[in-house]
């Protein structure tokens, strides 16, 4: 019994861990997202309810930059929302690893659902091993720490503008932790080749209004590495 | 902007973005899915992660590498070189930021 919780309690370190890492990177993140919102006129109320209830940073920044610009309102949500589209295919991951688990699990796992949380998991079953039963354990530390640090840094943007020297480069940070979640996973080739692929195509699609390159290429790469996956049988 | 399209635009974006992450985690889906999908569903996440990051990385439409790219790049090697040799996460970060800094103080 004690060695169960000595194991629960080491993934809930780890999901701590991991949110402190990426700290001083969402320090300038939430901050940019914040001063948005000052400029966009939301009321303090309105910019702490809206990173903790949408809590995606990029999508964040495409509605609050449409509404200066004029568009309509359903035209603002709407892009919002494909910004996000991404989490339907985590949610579609998560749902395979999840099957042997109640809908309340399951459904408990979705609010906290972003990039980050994501890659945490995909990082923490891949030093684990996925049979490790902890993952959750680990998920739900680094989601709600991240969720929570991710309105006060909204917060701190909103009333104080950008705290960070903009020299110190915290924000690219960002990529670089994915980097690091990209290199064990492209060990396998075809992975490598999808790499390549997101890579390419997210520059090919980079002028698309709204972001929307983000999605296309997805969407575009997918279908190519189905093709190419169906010739070659690679996880036949 | 008054205060109620603001609240529309907050809520409907909430609302859209929940549906969109409980679109396979609700009561209706249980995880099982076409061969074809599950297939496809291996490659997502390494090709949503380049694509994400790469226009972070690269700033698109400048022709003549800056010293900022070149230690941007430089960067992503070490941090992706020392993930693949060793894993984790938070070192690897580390030692990409440090370079970062470091590449870009000798190229100035």
């Amino acid at each position: 019994m004690s060695s169960v919780s000595a194991g629960r309690r080491a993934a809930w370190r780890s999901g701590l861990i991991y949110t402190v890492s990426l700290s001083p990177s969402y320090l300038v993140f939430g901050a940019v997202c914040g001063i948005s919102a000052k400029q966009a006129g939301l009321s303090l109320l309105q910019a702490f309810l809206f990173p903790a209830l949408v809590f995606g940073g990029s999508s964040q920044v495409v509605l609050l930059s449409l509404l200066l610009a004029g568009a309509p309102v359903a035209v603002v949500m709407l892009s919002a929302v494909i910004v996000n589209g991404r989490m339907a295919i985590y949610s579609a991951i998560f749902s395979q690893w999840m099957r042997a688990y109640s809908p309340i699990t399951r459904a408990k796992v979705a609010p906290l659902l972003v990039d980050q949380t994501y890659v945490a998991v995909v990082g923490y079953r891949e030093r684990e091993g996925e049979a490790n039963p902890y993952w959750l354990d680990h998920y739900f530390a680094a989601g709600i720490s991240l969720w929570l640090y991710w309105i006060a840094t909204n917060m701190i943007g909103y009333v104080a503008g950008q705290i960070v020297p903009s020299q110190w480069q915290l924000e690219f940070a960002v990529p670089l932790s994915f980097v690091a979640v990209l290199a064990p996973m492209a060990k396998r080739a075809p992975m490598a080749l999808a790499v390549a692929l997101g890579a390419c195509l997210s520059l090919l699609f980079f002028s698309l209004p709204l972001k929307l390159g983000l999605i296309a290429a997805c969407f575009v790469g997918v279908a190519i590495m189905l093709g190419l996956d169906r010739k070659f049988k690679w996880t036949a | 902007m008054d205060s109620l399209t603001l609240w529309v635009a907050i809520l409907g974006a909430a609302l859209g973005t929940l549906a969109m992450r409980m679109s396979f985690l609700g009561p209706w889906s249980r995880g099982n899915f076409p061969a074809w999908l599950e297939r496809g569903l291996r490659y997502a996440p390494p090709l949503i992660f380049a694509a994400l990051i790469t226009p972070m990385i690269v700033k698109v439409g400048s022709e003549v590498p800056t010293p900022q790219m070149i230690a941007r790049l430089v960067a992503v090697g070490v941090t992706f070189a020392w993930a693949w040799i060793r894993g984790g996460q938070v070192w690897p970060l580390f030692a990409g930021m440090v370079t970062l800094h470091a590449v870009q103080r000798l190229l100035n």
